[in-house]
């Protein structure tokens, strides 16, 4: 009858899940993570270069149309902005709503799940995890209730847990000579919470802390917030998480920008409190290269000095060794001390706001850099100064007279969703949104006001903040890959169309690029000639993710669908503009697994 | 420093183009659904015959191991039972959250979608098409016709307080559709609506009343409280004897002591016991007129759902007695006889002449069992007789029932080829005790069947329709709460609840292919063509019966919620 599942009472016999084991586990050590086997997904990045480059060829350009589903997983409802971890046929999941899984990663079937009590039933579903890593016999998370937690890689349970004060938990961890090293928000606006820590591996026990906020006495040694008040300054390390270069022996992480986002807002209402060139709001927009022993400064890179905007210039630093040979044709700022084809071991890092960089790993030495996507002048620099790398804030956007309005490029043109290198092709890919922010200062003398900050009701216009495409950008090339040359730093820009991307790139040595954007699409790219060669459709937005990984012979590419932060508003076109009316639904987390046919 | 204020700002923008409408469609006939195109599936189980075989076959035995995903979609929370439309490219589903979403059927893109207002949850079947509306029984107990091309209302009628979890069929621009009791049995009944105006033309109330033949069943029983519904799979037709076969679920409450005034024996113990409950019922088409019945399990006493779909065949009959218990000894050997099919979620196989019902064959299914609620057939009469010994007589009893959802709301099929009905099957009982329980009414727990093989608890079927022989593959522990489908292919494409969609062959039931999807596989299979490329379709999600048998396998530790339709094909 039809009323039988409401009606009747039903028993069903409480059995808890059997919780299987990982058989055969044996401990990663230092050397795996400094040379992986090619089956296996240690890190976020794969390396601790950050290049995303597997070594794996089996599925190559010659067979990749081939490529089939091999396993699909349901995941729970929340956030997803995660890279899973694969170590000998076992792959570790950060899943929405903030648990741990450990599944087959030929199946997808379970072999452990650790799901985390949450104190506030929000903070796990609304988790942004970006990785997970591994080392020795554990697993570390960083939880989003602020907390690092290793668990026992064979069964899940917890080994040990380290309160990382109130800092927020949207980033991961890399694991560095027996170190936990993670970063985080500044949760709470106060600077005592924005830090890189590191945790000793095998205890929890916090061993250094780098704040990433300029306090009197750090370096360089004067004061760039012009003396704002100390314990409010905020610049954070939210987004992926660093990376680490055993022959310099240095950590590179990217710092964000400046919180609150605007000068006068952080500067008791004066936008001229601190200068227009770096350094100005230290370690804002910085990159920041740090002892892995000590968390000691060894070098810092401003690339945007004093921030108007909340442009970001983390996410990963990406290490890799090139010949110095920029063309002044496609690089707007090239330092002419640099002899021309001298080989250089390079940090290379793409800012939200756009632009790209090229500094000497061990010193940081300023190498070139240009604006990214394109070159516009209304870019986020005016200029840099090629010999001392000094960059100059572009004043002219500056936003402090009330009702100033200005369009400023570029905007979230890549967010958290990370890059790849084919050292092969000496060519960085890097997925781009042409989208610029069309901001508008607050007028409290502005007649009306709607919503938004400090404008709801009352007089005055708030504050107001959306991205617009740049101006000469077309529907059919808002959105694409540019593959960039290391040498030259020549770009091509492979349109994908309007839709945009939140997908990771991944790149291998089978010459391809994988790739997937928020109306399901998920690509693979010929890493010569950018043409697609095989295309499969998923169940909902591509978020962060794609991997790929081998288990008895057979290679695996993987990749996750579902909600992300950054969808809703490049769907609604607040945060870039959405020039086509897709619906790929909400709410629709899993993970696809395709290989080729046995 | 001084600095220039801009005032004028190029600002682009890009228009926003609405949602597509269904491109150059062209109206379903009566004759397409008689006759429909191998491309499309135009119904629950692709034809009226109900026999979900379709005679595609680019995808078959030897191409089947490169099958490969073309495009899945996720779908909103919520319950899905249900089985996609497919017409000239574009697949009709009803989602999750009880709104119709019409897709391209090559990459699951939403052309529009259809939100019912009020509509929340839903366990419907299915969605019909005629014309260029789509038919929707939909949950909030209205016929729905929404068109085609756009997903506009064209009208609604109510029907009464009728639950919805059925589907419609349509046969000659009448919209005929079955739905629940909800708890009166003014709402018991079997309709017929114009498709194009929404008019109600008939109504078959599957209970009698009094003066009606067959009131005399309910040995005196109240009106309101005579119910058995048609909550399941709709029925089938059959065009050349403008006759409907749709099968009637157990009686309410489900005990016969509830039923009768506390008297378990207040009813008969074997047929026509409480009519037209776990019966076979042929209604004329025209005038919803009862032609005959044929009841398989009469006066019920444990809710063994007698329902959904009777599968119409053609088949010699030489029911072999080594593989069936019942034969009518009318029968003569290899005789070719017009069919209809029964398999109920209480177990057991009935085979039944379409002209009359008459009782062919039947046999227990999926195995013999002492707890089978059905005792006996009377061969020559097709008298069904039930284990008075088994029924709950009020006292502290504690009994076990079989079968329990042996099958259910998930359709078998039938492949021609082979003259054989394809069905998964689960060996599970049902454990009633009438003590404890919610106010102490007792309660009841799914438990697989005594003395059975653990290891064996699940499996596929192929049952020889002229032998009776059935022969068993895929043998395990995984639920199916999958759709069957048969293809020319030769193949056998079944789902099952550890994730695993799987292809096998229809002859030897040899797994030729498998993949693994996001979540267990609810009901859904088709299978259809758009360009020359052939498609199966297959949608996960939760429905009620996971919750349930969960609770047999909880070693499958199953990712719930995971809502979504996923298409495969051979690479382009």
């Amino acid at each position: 009858m039809f009323q039988r599942f409401f009606a009747a009472v039903f028993l069903v016999l409480a059995v808890a899940p059997v919780q299987a084991q990982v058989p055969g586990f044996t401990p990663v050590t230092e050397e795996m993570l400094l040379d992986p086997s090619p089956n296996d997904w240690l890190m976020f990045s794969r390396t601790y270069d950050a290049q995303r480059f597997s070594p794996l060829d089996e599925i190559n350009r010659n067979n990749v149309g081939q490529l089939g589903m091999a396993w699909s997983r349901g995941l729970a409802d929340g956030t997803t902005e995660t890279i899973p971890t694969v170590y000998n046929g076992i792959m570790y999941l950060t899943v929405p709503g903030s648990n741990i899984q450990a599944l087959d990663a030929t199946t997808g079937d379970i072999l452990w799940e650790y799901n985390r009590d949450y104190e506030n039933d929000r903070v796990g579903p609304g988790g942004r995890s970006k990785t997970l890593s591994i080392f020795e016999d554990m697993v570390y998370f960083t939880a989003p209730d602020a907390t690092l937690v290793a668990l026992d890689a064979r069964t899940g349970q917890v080994r040990w847990e380290s309160q990382a004060d109130n800092r927020g938990h949207t980033s991961g961890s890399i694991v560095v000579e027996g170190k936990v090293i993670s970063g985080g928000t500044c949760t709470g606006g106060l600077r005592e919470n924005c830090y890189i820590a590191a945790h000793d591996a095998r205890t929890g026990q916090l061993l250094w802390k780098f704040y990433t906020a300029q306090a009197p006495g750090d370096p360089p040694g004067f004061d760039t917030w012009g003396g704002a008040a100390v314990e409010t300054r905020r610049a954070s390390t939210w987004g992926l998480p660093g990376s680490y270069d055993a022959e310099s022996g240095l950590v590179y992480w990217g710092i964000a920008n400046p919180t609150p986002n605007t000068r006068a807002a952080r500067h008791d209402g004066d936008s001229n409190a601190i200068g227009f060139t770096s350094p100005a709001d230290l370690f804002s927009n910085s990159t920041v290269a740090l002892d892995p022993d000590t968390g000691e400064l060894v070098w810092y890179y401003q690339h945007l000095p004093g921030d108007d905007w909340d442009e970001d210039i983390n996410q990963e630093r990406i290490v890799l060794r090139t010949e110095f040979n920029p063309d002044p044709d496609h690089v707007r700022w090239i330092n002419p001390d640099i002899p021309r084809g001298q080989e250089r071991d390079v940090v290379v890092n793409i800012g939200e706001g756009g632009g790209m960089w090229v500094l000497d790993k061990n010193d940081g030495q300023f190498l070139w850099a240009t604006p990214f996507p394109f070159d516009v002048n209304n870019f986020i620099l005016q200029d840099i100064d090629v010999r001392t790398g000094i960059a100059h804030i572009n004043e002219e956007l500056i936003v402090d007279e009330p009702g100033e309005r200005h369009v400023i490029c570029f905007f979230n043109t890549r967010s958290y969703w990370p890059s790849a290198y084919h050292p092969g092709k000496n060519a960085l890919y890097v997925p781009y949104i042409d989208n610029c922010l069309d901001m508008t200062s607050a007028d409290p003398n502005a007649p009306g006001g709607g919503g938004g900050r400090g404008g709801r009701g009352g007089r005055g216009a708030p504050e107001r903040r959306v991205g617009i495409p740049r101006e000469g950008s077309t529907p059919e090339e808002m959105n694409g890959l540019a593959r960039i040359d290391m040498a030259t730093g020549e770009m091509t820009h492979w349109p994908q169309g309007p839709v945009p991307t939140t997908g990771a790139v991944l790149a291998t040595a089978g010459d391809l690029i994988f790739w997937g954007d928020i109306n399901r699409r998920f690509k693979a790219l010929d890493a010569d000639s950018g043409q697609l060669l095989w295309q499969s459709i998923v169940g909902g937005p591509v978020s962060m993710s794609t991997i790929t990984y081998a288990v008895d012979g057979r290679q695996y590419v993987a990749v996750i669908s579902g909600d992300n932060l950054a969808q809703p508003g490049l769907i609604a076109g607040t945060m870039g503009p959405m020039p086509v009316d897709i619906d790929p639904g909400r709410g629709n987390n899993a993970i696809y697994v395709f290989a080729l046919p046995e | 420093m001084p600095r220039t204020l801009v005032l004028s700002i190029v600002v682009a923008t890009f228009a926003a183009p609405g949602f597509a409408q269904v491109d150059d469609f062209v109206p379903v006939t009566g004759e397409m659904l008689l006759s429909p195109s191998p491309n499309d599936w135009l119904m629950f189980s692709r034809t009226y015959d109900a026999q979900r075989f379709s005679p595609l076959d680019q995808i078959d035995v030897d191409s089947v191991g490169g099958l490969t995903l073309a495009w899945t979609r996720g779908m909103a929370e919520g319950a899905t039972e249900t089985i996609p439309l497919v017409y000239r490219g574009v697949m009709y589903v009803v989602t999750p959250s009880a709104t119709i979403q019409a897709l391209d059927a090559t990459n699951g893109d939403l052309i529009w979608e259809y939100e019912r207002p009020g509509a929340t949850g839903t366990r419907t079947k299915g969605l019909a098409i005629y014309d260029d509306v789509i038919l929707y029984t939909a949950p909030d107990s209205h016929v729905v016709a929404v068109d085609a091309r756009t997903g506009e209302l064209r009208w609604e009628t109510p029907a009464d307080g009728r639950g919805h979890s059925s589907a419609p069929l349509v046969v000659d621009g009448k919209v005929i559709s079955g739905g629940s009791c909800f708890g009166n049995r003014a709402n018991c009944f079997i309709a017929a609506h114009d498709a194009g105006t929404g008019e109600e033309l008939w109504r078959f109330y599957t209970t009698p009343a009094p003066g009606e033949p067959g009131d005399e069943t309910w040995a005196g029983a109240a009106l309101e409280n005579r119910q058995a519904s048609t909550w399941g799979l709709p029925g089938s037709y059959d065009p050349q004897r403008r006759l409907l076969y749709w099968g009637v679920a157990n009686p309410m409450p489900d005990a016969r002591m509830d039923r009768h005034g506390g008297d378990p024996d207040g009813t008969a113990r074997s047929s026509p016991s409480d009519l037209y409950s776990n019966s076979t019922i042929a209604l004329d088409v025209d005038t919803g007129e009862l032609s005959w019945y044929y009841q398989h399990l009469p006066g019920d006493d444990a809710d063994l759902d007698h329902t959904h779909e009777r599968t119409l065949v053609r088949t010699a009959l030489n029911p072999d007695p080594e593989h069936v218990k019942w034969i009518n000894p009318a029968i003569r050997p290899g005789e070719v006889r017009d069919v209809a099919v029964t398999l109920p979620e209480g177990g057991g196989i009935f085979l039944n002449d379409r002209d009359t019902g008459e009782f062919l064959w039947a046999t227990p299914f999926p195995h013999d069992a002492p707890e089978m609620l059905l005792d006996r057939v009377d061969p020559a009469t097709g008298q069904t007789f039930i284990d008075y010994d088994l029924v709950t007589k009020g006292a502290e009893e504690l009994k076990v029932i079989c079968y329990w959802n042996t099958r259910s709301y998930w359709p078998t099929a039938y492949h021609p080829e082979t003259n054989s009905l394809y069905t998964s099957y689960i060996d599970n009982c049902r454990e009633i005790s009438t003590v404890g329980g919610r106010g102490g009414r007792g309660s009841w727990r799914v438990v697989p069947r005594p003395g059975s093989d653990p290891n064996a608890l699940t499996g596929m079927a192929k049952i020889d329709l002229e032998t009776g022989e059935v022969t068993r593959f895929d043998v395990g522990r995984a639920p199916g709460n999958g759709a069957t489908l048969t293809t020319a292919g030769n193949l056998v494409f079944h789902g099952d609840m550890s994730r695993r969609f799987k292809a096998f062959d229809a002859e030897t039931g040899d797994e030729l292919w498998h993949t693994v999807l996001g979540g267990n596989v609810s009901v859904s299979t088709i299978t259809y063509a758009v360009n020359q490329r052939q498609y199966v379709a297959v949608m996960t999600g939760d429905n009620p019966k996971v919750t349930e048998l969960l609770g047999v396998v909880p070693e499958l530790e199953l990712p719930r919620g995971h809502n979504a339709v996923y298409v495969f094909a051979l690479p382009n």
